[in-house]
């Protein structure tokens, strides 16, 4: 395993960001990487080497598939897309998260 | 779309991933640093910034290579696994569409595959399972008289433990039953506990005890265990039941069904533990551990050269044969079994080549099919695949059916068999039987399927796209193929049939032999005088039995002798001819029977000279022999032997001059394959053993004398019992049962092997004569006669058979040395069986490809050639 520097985010936080990155279509590494810091105003600090390495353990689960395209400048790229199981982890992520995140919100929220 | 498939399954080398990973880093660290750079940066600022914001390259590279490199491996495993998955069920399309055939195949491969597991099994069981024995390949044994074993025993110091043991004939209640008279250290050397009870111990001593075997417990004694210490009457007399034997122990074959203690027998005949020439007792040793048999051997040469010099009148050339018990359980089934196997293993082979031969027909048929696949892009690799596929299936159904008929064949195999082999009860579909089966299935599949292979490796395919049909060259190419399986198979399949004629013939010459008796109307049974203590006793009793039973109506002639025609002589002896007593040792040995007055004329037997025993030849008369006709021969050439003297050379009898006084033609007492052994015949008066066989000639059947025949027994002396009553038919039908079942299971061995052949034959002539319909049509139309085009086509299939009967009997005469053992007066190379073996297979020849070649007469040229 690849030493991660960014334990600031909980462990598999990346792999449902990267998923939620390609919902919308196939893409290649640095633009998931904008992608996210987009999202997340740079607020969360994310090691570009840890997102690689979760893109190809995301591929060797069968999550997304990788395959060399032409990048917009023309250029080869490696581009990444969700498979079917991909997908529907997503959606299953999402709502754990939700669920999650309520019940935390809840407890924190609620009067002391 | 910016984005664009290139390829659906990218198959990558390693060298490949490491280099898309690093280009894949590298492409985003360059957008990165261009963005900085847009932004302002310098670009030295900019690559450092990038490469802090991506962290350690390497580190990343490495861990995405990795896993990678694994993904890969397993896509390519998922991609073989779905190729197979289709290569399979294209076979099973492939086979569906000719299921005649294909079932045809299956059956022929089934059929063989059955008989190899059931043969070997058999072969398992006896010859290669271990023997329910401690350490069973360290045990020897060798054939000697007791004062032999004592010395052996004393002396030997390869053996670490030995026993000894003879059989004996016991009566109990009115049948017979073969038990072992055996030392208590037999048990001790062998290694062996009883189910229920004891083994005989030293302690015993002269005690009569009995170990019962597990058959006859069950079958006497319902399996109750309560037997044990329960005293049963053997040949009328006592003996404790002190132990019961496991079923699996057969010692020493499956015939001995108890085990008496050596003590008590041995005192009631006492003269056997002094008498050197009496050899009818066998050793068996233990070796010590790291004493290999052969130093066993030279211990024992050197013990018989001290023997000889010391008791130069009995052990005088004398010496131990050593054998290992197994070879002696199984000496006499190891060779028709080993030649069984082979038979099955040649019927395999020529299964193989009929479905090799089936599959390359469909290959030929189907080769602008497989073009087409490889113009779709299937590799030629992958076209093998399917072929081979195609016929793993075929033999894998084959052989699981074979399987199954070999269990189910397992299942009636001691009701076909009986006990005639070893160990029958042993024969089961276990792990090295199934494995051995597996690999044959395997072998099978491999011969089936790299015919169609090699045909085409040779073979170009795109032709055949083109041309629509066969073509030419590939025809010929299949047909050459196709023409050497079938010579092969031929070849093989004489070779069984040479074998099956060669035992047939055996059997014929066996069952021609002159046994010097007329069987039918000829009852047999044993009758016991353990009872009485004195021979004159067993005299008078065996006369006054004689007297009653020829006064019975429906009695012709009544005689009796020690000895059992031919099932054994019982006894032998050395003798010594007047006047040549320089005669060789082993010259002078005879089957040495004592005899009734009346035998000779009961059996049958002709008189060739002087007369048969009489009433006169009493205990104090003069002392007398009668000699078969091949002593008589050997000892006076010139005719002359009646009034000369002979004497017994044998510790249990007086070595007095005993007259000549009949000569009798040669009787078969051990077998019909013996030979014409010298015999010597005592009168019973002046030589009472201890049992006799009776033998009535009677004038309706003979078995339905046995009850008057027992109610004149039980008048003279109620001990006395008719034991085994057999007709002589019957102990004739027992001394040919061996040959003719071997005889039997040859013959349908060379049956199937033939058939197979020709169906093989049949069927490269079928397909040369449909490729060369139009050949044919156009001889035809030019007016050629069909008969000379039907004798083309025969000849042509005869041609092909020449080749595999001059291949096939060469294989068969040089395999011929094997099957020396089990051939009586036949030799392997015997012209007259090897002329029938031609004859059959050139007649099965013509008739196999007369059918097609009538078909390729009955061709309309004009329609052939318009079909071209």
């Amino acid at each position: 395993m690849g030493h991660d520097t960014s334990l600031v985010i909980i462990q598999g936080t990346l792999d449902v960001m990267i998923l939620k990155a390609l919902s919308s279509g196939a893409q290649h590494g640095y633009g998931i990487s904008n992608w996210i810091r987009e999202r997340t105003e740079g607020e969360l600090a994310i090691e570009e080497g840890a997102l690689y390495q979760a893109l190809h353990r995301l591929a060797h689960r069968g999550l997304v598939e990788a395959e060399w395209g032409l990048s917009e400048n023309n250029r080869r790229a490696r581009y990444y897309r969700l498979t079917r199981v991909g997908r529907r982890e997503l959606r299953d992520a999402q709502d754990g998260w939700r669920r999650y995140a309520r019940a935390v919100s809840r407890v924190l929220d609620a009067p002391a | 779309m910016r984005f664009r498939r290139l390829f659906r399954f990218t198959s990558r080398t390693r060298a490949e991933i490491a280099r898309d990973v690093r280009e894949e880093v590298a492409f985003h660290l360059e957008l990165r640093i261009r963005e900085l750079v847009d932004a302002g940066w310098t670009p030295d600022a900019a690559r450092a910034e990038a490469h802090r914001l991506f962290g350690d390259v390497t580190t990343t590279t490495t861990y995405c290579q990795g896993l990678d490199i694994e993904g890969e491996k397993r896509m390519r495993l998922r991609l073989m696994a779905d190729e197979c998955r289709q290569d399979v069920s294209y076979g099973i399309r492939m086979l569906g569409r000719e299921p005649g055939p294909t079932a045809v195949a299956v059956l022929a491969i089934a059929l063989a595959v059955g008989a190899i597991a059931l043969v070997f099994a058999v072969v398992h069981a006896a010859l290669l399972a271990p023997l329910p024995y401690l350490d069973a390949d360290r045990l020897v044994v060798t054939r000697l008289s007791l004062p032999d074993y004592a010395d052996m025993r004393d002396s030997v110091r390869a053996f670490e433990r030995t026993g000894v043991w003879a059989s004996n004939l016991y009566t109990l209640d009115d049948d017979q039953v073969l038990g072992g008279v055996v030392s208590p250290s037999l048990f001790t050397t062998l290694g062996v506990s009883p189910v229920i009870g004891r083994v005989i111990a030293e302690s015993d001593r002269d005690a009569p005890v009995i170990v019962l075997g597990y058959n006859l417990w069950q079958r006497r004694f319902g399996g109750d265990p309560r037997v044990v210490g329960r005293t049963i009457r053997l040949t009328g007399t006592g003996y404790t039941v002190i132990g019961v034997m496991p079923r699996r122990f057969q010692f020493p074959s499956g015939d001995f069904q108890l085990w008496a203690g050596m003590g008590f027998s041995m005192a009631q005949v006492p003269g056997q533990l002094q008498n050197r020439a009496l050899r009818i007792f066998q050793a068996v040793g233990r070796l010590r551990p790291g004493v290999e048999a052969t130093q066993a051997q030279l211990e024992l040469a050197a013990l018989a050269a001290r023997l000889a010099r010391i008791h130069p009148d009995t052990n005088g050339g004398f010496s131990f044969v050593l054998t290992s018990l197994r070879d002696r359980q199984v000496g006499g089934v190891r060779v028709a079994l080993l030649v069984a196997l082979g038979s099955v293993g040649c019927l395999l082979l020529i299964a193989c080549a009929n479905v090799a031969n089936l599959v390359l027909a469909r290959t030929s048929t189907r080769l602008q099919e497989l073009a087409l696949r490889a113009a779709l892009g299937a590799g030629r690799g992958r076209i093998a695949r399917q072929l081979i596929a195609e016929s793993s299936l075929l033999t894998a159904i084959g052989g699981v059916v074979g399987v199954l008929l070999a269990g189910w064949g397992m299942q009636a195999l001691p009701a076909l068999v009986g006990d005639r082999l070893p160990r029958i009860d042993d024969v089961a579909l276990n792990v090295p039987v199934l494995l051995v089966t597996l690999a044959a299935v395997a072998a099978t599949g491999i011969l089936v399927g790299l015919a169609p292979i090699v045909h085409l490796a040779g073979t170009s395919l795109e032709p055949s796209l083109r041309g629509g049909g066969r073509g030419e060259s590939q025809g010929a190419r299949s047909g050459r193929l196709r023409s050497s399986l079938v010579v092969a198979q031929v070849a093989i399949a004489v070779v069984v049939l040479t074998g099956g004629l060669l035992m047939t013939h055996s059997l014929l010459r066996l069952l021609h032999v002159d046994t010097g008796v007329v069987p039918e109307g000829l009852l047999t049974f044993n009758v016991q005088f353990v009872h009485k203590p004195t021979p004159a006793a067993r005299a008078t009793t065996a006369a006054s039995v004689l007297e009653a039973i020829a006064a019975l109506p429906g009695i012709q002639s009544a005689g009796a002798a020690t000895g059992l025609t031919p099932i054994t002589a019982q006894r032998s002896t050395t003798f010594e001819v007047e006047g040549q007593p320089d005669a060789p040792v082993n010259d002078r040995g005879a089957y040495f029977i004592a005899a009734s007055p009346a035998y000779f004329r009961t059996l049958g037997t002709a008189i060739v000279a002087g007369r048969e025993f009489a009433a006169r030849d009493a205990a104090d008369a003069p002392l007398v022999v009668v000699v078969s006709e091949t002593l008589a021969r050997r000892f006076f050439p010139a005719g002359q032997a009646i009034g000369r003297q002979l004497r017994l050379v044998n510790p249990d009898y007086p070595a007095d001059w005993r007259t000549i006084v009949g000569v009798v033609r040669d009787v078969r007492y051990q077998g019909l394959d013996d030979g014409a052994r010298p015999i010597v015949y005592t009168p019973f008066a002046q030589t009472p053993f201890l049992w006799m066989y009776v033998h009535v000639r009677t004038a309706g059947d003979p078995m339905a004398m046995v009850g008057s025949l027992r109610a004149s027994l039980k008048a003279v002396d109620p001990m006395l019992t008719v034991a085994s009553p057999r007709p002589m038919t019957s102990l004739l039908a027992e001394a040919s049962a061996d040959p003719r079942f071997g005889a039997a299971v040859m013959t349908a061995f060379a049956t199937v092997a033939v058939l197979l052949a020709a169906i093989g034959l049949y069927g490269v002539v079928s397909f040369a004569v449909v490729r060369r319909t139009r050949e044919m049509a156009i001889q035809l139309a030019l007016g050629a006669s069909p008969q000379a085009l039907r004798w083309q086509v025969v000849r042509r299939a005869l041609a092909l058979s020449a080749g595999g009967l001059i291949a096939g009997l060469l294989a068969a005469m040089w395999l011929g040395r094997y099957l020396t053992a089990l051939l009586f007066e036949v030799t392997p190379a015997d012209p007259l069986t090897l002329a029938a073996v031609a004859g059959i297979l050139l007649a099965v020849t013509s008739i196999a490809a007369a059918i097609p070649a009538a078909r390729a007469t009955r061709i309309d040229p004009l329609q052939a050639l318009r079909e071209m």
